[in-house]
């Protein structure tokens, strides 16, 4: 199992979205077309494009990706840069302990403190569910369109997108895509602020580097959705 | 065969979300779907407990079902790509363990939610017969596996007879009073028949 280094390697680019068997008949004479999708809920594939490495650090990070990956038998969890989509807090802020560096604080005595986001779920939710019950803290608001990740099996990490927001006494109903790829239970902490999915590569030559005298480099990365048996 | 009114309402719509099953009848069974992921499937055809299908996703692949036309009994080509040399090895080591087992394809309908709408439908039972595997390199180093598995349908080599032998006991076993093998047992490679006898 790789990690990819997401503080190292900022995607320019980053193009995810569900593949899916859809096969449709034929546009009619009236307008009329008929699809028919195969998928169960589809599949994750992720594009990533970084334009230009520029350090040391950079390049090797991008081989250890490259050739640990392994053509796409080695899994590796990818975290997807969404800050600004995700339901922040608003005017309320938590993890208030961080100090300057020489250890001091404001004058007024307050901490640095920064907006995490707090979500659980607040039922048990089984596998292939596509509903799922969720509390958030800290005054965050869903709107639809977040991606968030839910761990399983150890270190595997499932990515989604909620498609829609029922509020609720206890918190909010959220429609997602794709359905869960397993049962997760009461209490578990959804992942908004680095939302994560573990993918293969999606074959041989689908992440490349080329680089210029050996010190700058640009490449594009291709993976799919990691299923396990 | 009578539909669920959710099936025929949508059937009747633009999207129809639908996925086949495969069931093969072995030991232990075989249960296979061409969604992502696993799902729990109910009782359906010929398995009579239902259980966790496997998702094959998006290399698996379910032929076109043909009835019987023109005296033309229809065989299934079932294949399935991307397969590693592990699984490879698995199948060619337990190929007995699958052959001539019953073999289930069931069609199961999907609601917005994505969870089955009701019981699927059994559209075809047949036999499984012969395994094949094949594996191909290409220009840029990459192999790609896969192991096919035909599946005869019930009508499948209906003309073809049993296979026997031409000795006294299999002849008379056909017809008691057949006495044209009677003297097979004598015959072998250098006889020389003398004629008259």
């Amino acid at each position: 199992m790789l990690t990819f280094p997401y503080s190292t390697l900022r995607a320019s680019s980053i193009l995810l979205d569900i593949f899916g068997q859809t096969v449709a008949s034929g546009l009619t004479n009236t307008g009329q077309q008929q699809r028919v999708n195969a998928t169960g809920g589809g599949l994750w594939t992720l594009q990533l494009e970084f334009p230009q490495f520029n350090t040391a650090n950079q390049l090797r990070a991008w081989r250890v990706i490259q050739y640990g990956g392994a053509d796409g038998v080695v899994p590796i969890n990818i975290a997807i840069c969404d800050i600004r989509q995700a339901p922040r807090p608003f005017g309320e802020y938590v993890n208030t302990s961080v100090t300057h560096s020489d250890g001091s604080s404001f004058s007024d005595g307050s901490l640095y403190s920064s907006a995490l986001i707090s979500a659980n779920l607040t039922a048990n939710a089984a596998v292939r569910a596509t509903t799922i019950s969720v509390a958030f803290g800290n005054g965050s608001v869903p709107l639809g369109g977040e991606f968030f990740s839910l761990r399983y099996n150890g270190g595997l990490n499932e990515i989604h997108v909620i498609t829609n927001v029922v509020e609720t006494a206890t918190g909010y109903n959220l429609t997602i895509v794709p359905p869960l790829r397993a049962a997760h239970v009461t209490g578990e902490t959804l992942n908004f602020d680095h939302p994560t999915g573990t993918f293969v590569l999606a074959g041989p030559g689908s992440m490349s580097m080329a680089t210029v005298m050996g010190k700058r480099g640009t490449g594009t990365a291709s993976f799919v959705e990691y299923i396990p048996e | 065969m009578n539909l669920d009114a959710a099936i025929q309402a949508q059937i009747d719509g633009s999207l129809i979300r639908a996925s086949y099953l495969l069931y093969v009848d072995s030991t232990p069974p075989v249960r296979a779907w061409t969604g992502v992921g696993p799902i729990q499937v109910a009782p359906w055809g010929q398995d009579a407990t239902g259980g966790r299908y496997l998702g094959i996703g998006l290399l698996g692949g379910v032929p076109a079902l043909a009835q019987l036309v023109n005296g033309t009994a229809a065989r299934l080509d079932m294949s399935l790509s991307g397969v590693d040399s592990r699984i490879i090895d698995l199948a060619a080591g337990g190929s007995d363990d699958i052959r001539m087992k019953p073999v289930s394809v069931g069609l199961v309908f999907m609601g917005e939610d994505w969870q089955p709408l009701s019981t699927p439908l059994c559209v075809f039972v047949g036999d499984s017969d012969v395994i094949r595997f094949s594996s191909q390199s290409s220009a840029n180093g990459e192999r790609s596996r896969e192991i096919t598995l035909s599946v005869g349908s019930v009508l499948t080599g209906r003309r073809r007879p049993n296979y026997s032998y031409w000795t006294r006991a299999s002849q008379r076993a056909l017809s008691s009073g057949d006495a044209f093998c009677d003297r097979v047992a004598g015959y072998n490679v250098d006889s020389e028949l003398k004629w008259p006898p």
